[in-house]
């Protein structure tokens, strides 16, 4: 009699251990998805900042406009949406009458640049609505000029969203994506020189 | 001789009791055993279009970096043709539309009416064409190469052309009678957008200032307008029988909203690629 509840005991422990198996393996999958399309976004963001280069007036080499670099244009920080819907629902699903439709008229480059965070915005929302996308110039070689980020800087895409843990298996947080967070997040970065 | 041992054996309840714990046992595992298959099926589908999205975004971009290329020092280039002719005709339609080949006047980029998939044509030299046929050429010879992607029934295809014969300078070989290759199955939409310059604005050198489909080009390219950057859009499916919730929706480059025809798992793909060899060239020419 014992043992046959022993051996009951034994085996739920073990397949309580295959369903979380599962659910750890499903969600582990979803997550490598989610990664892949960050990357995809990082490297199409530093694709759009080659596509967008001009020669720069003041120093030799290329930059591209300093619209790239103003933080508020990413992320819909400059666009207010009346209802409680999902950024993406609220934003993308049409071009929000704020931002001049590149695809429907001619842009001038601050446009395109302004085009461009907004549509790389709604690119990290589509998979992961808590995913954010930062543009920034590294070290910007001369931070007098005109040029948010003069020739020769090294520019830099980040995709982060915040970190999912399951159960005490805990990851080591990159340094790199949790500078000023409350949060721990998880981040996809590519640094180009144009 | 049969001896006879007495023998003690479960009692009525005991059998009962045990019975019952092989069954929740047997329920539990057959449970797990459904869900399981459940979840295999959905991971399947997630990692088959990753798979899928992956293997077609880092391809298509692979083959449009080179759109435009034309490098008549190239001592493997193969001269039979005016070399000189042939880079301005290439600089000047890196992506042909229907009408510039005299052999083959629909072949051209395409938009999609109303949804539809567009079909993209690309130029560039190179030594063989999309579907890794020399047609004709050396070994190591390179010559102008034509690339068509389309979308045909639900398989993205590609199929290249020797630009040669398609401009009537040559004739064609080894072509495989332009049999087109499938690239990537279980596609559901294939959306092409192409930025375009326009120097009479101020500030913009050989930076796309505008993202139009295939059915601006013409007028694009008239206006003196050059095409320096690509936009590719691909939804694709994952494999198995899966039910979502609800019907997945998607906004592809500047497409209106489609949504997916079942309750399947699909996943949009989407890149961007700036064409060195245009930008450059167009930059060049401002």
């Amino acid at each position: 009699m014992i043992e046959v509840l022993v051996t009951l005991v034994i085996l739920a422990i073990g397949l309580l251990g295959v369903a979380s198996l599962q659910f750890v393996g499903s969600f582990t999958n979803k997550e490598a998805l989610a990664r892949t399309q960050a990357v995809m976004v990082a490297q199409q963001m530093s694709e759009r900042l080659r596509a967008s280069t001009v020669p720069s007036q003041v120093t030799d080499g290329f930059v591209v406009n300093n619209n790239y670099f103003n933080t508020d244009l990413y992320n819909f920080d400059n666009l207010s949406c009346g209802s409680g819907q999902s950024d993406f629902d609220c934003f993308c699903q049409a071009v929000p009458a704020d931002i001049t439709n590149c695809e429907t008229g001619e842009c001038d480059a601050s446009e395109i640049a302004t085009f461009d965070a907004y549509q790389m915005s709604c690119a990290v929302v589509r998979e992961n609505p808590s995913a954010t996308i930062e543009v920034a110039c590294l070290n910007d070689s001369d931070p007098g000029d005109t040029d948010s980020c003069t020739a020769g800087s090294i520019h830099s895409v980040m995709v982060k969203w915040p970190m999912k843990s399951w159960g005490d298996q805990h990851k080591i947080a990159n340094q790199r994506c949790n500078t000023n967070n409350t949060a721990e997040y998880d981040c996809v970065a590519i640094e180009i020189a144009l | 001789m049969t001896s006879r041992h007495s023998q003690k054996g479960f009692t009525l309840i005991e059998v009962m009791i045990s019975l019952a714990l092989g069954l929740i046992i047997s329920a539990a595992i057959i449970q797990i055993m459904v869900s399981n298959s459940v979840t295999e099926r959905l991971n399947r589908a997630v990692a088959s279009t990753q798979e899928s999205g992956r293997y077609i975004i880092a391809r298509m971009r692979d083959e449009l970096l080179q759109v435009g290329l034309y490098d008549r020092l190239n001592p493997n280039l193969s001269d039979a043709v005016d070399v000189v002719e042939e880079e301005s005709f290439v600089r000047n339609h890196p992506v042909p539309i229907p009408g510039d080949f005299a052999a083959r006047l629909e072949l051209g980029a395409a938009q999609g009416a109303d949804g539809a998939n567009d079909i993209l044509v690309i130029s560039l030299q190179s030594d063989r064409d999309c579907r890794g046929y020399k047609l004709g050429y050396g070994a190591d010879e390179e010559f102008y190469v034509v690339n068509e992607y389309f979308v045909s029934g639900t398989s993205l295809k590609c199929r290249g052309f020797d630009g040669r014969f398609l401009r009537n300078q040559k004739v064609a070989v080894g072509h495989n009678a332009h049999s087109a290759f499938t690239l990537l199955d279980d596609v559901l939409s294939f959306q092409v957008s192409y930025g375009t310059t326009d120097t009479t604005i101020n500030g913009t050198q050989a930076l796309p200032t505008q993202y139009i489909d295939a059915s601006g080009l013409e007028g694009a390219y008239n206006a003196g307008k050059q095409v320096v950057s690509i936009r590719v859009a691909i939804v694709v499916k994952g494999e198995g029988e899966i039910q979502l919730d609800s019907a997945a929706q998607f906004k592809l480059l500047g497409e209106d909203v489609i949504t997916a025809p079942d309750k399947g798992l699909y996943k949009a793909f989407e890149t961007t690629v700036t064409l060195r060899n245009m930008k450059n060239f167009a930059r060049g020419r401002t």
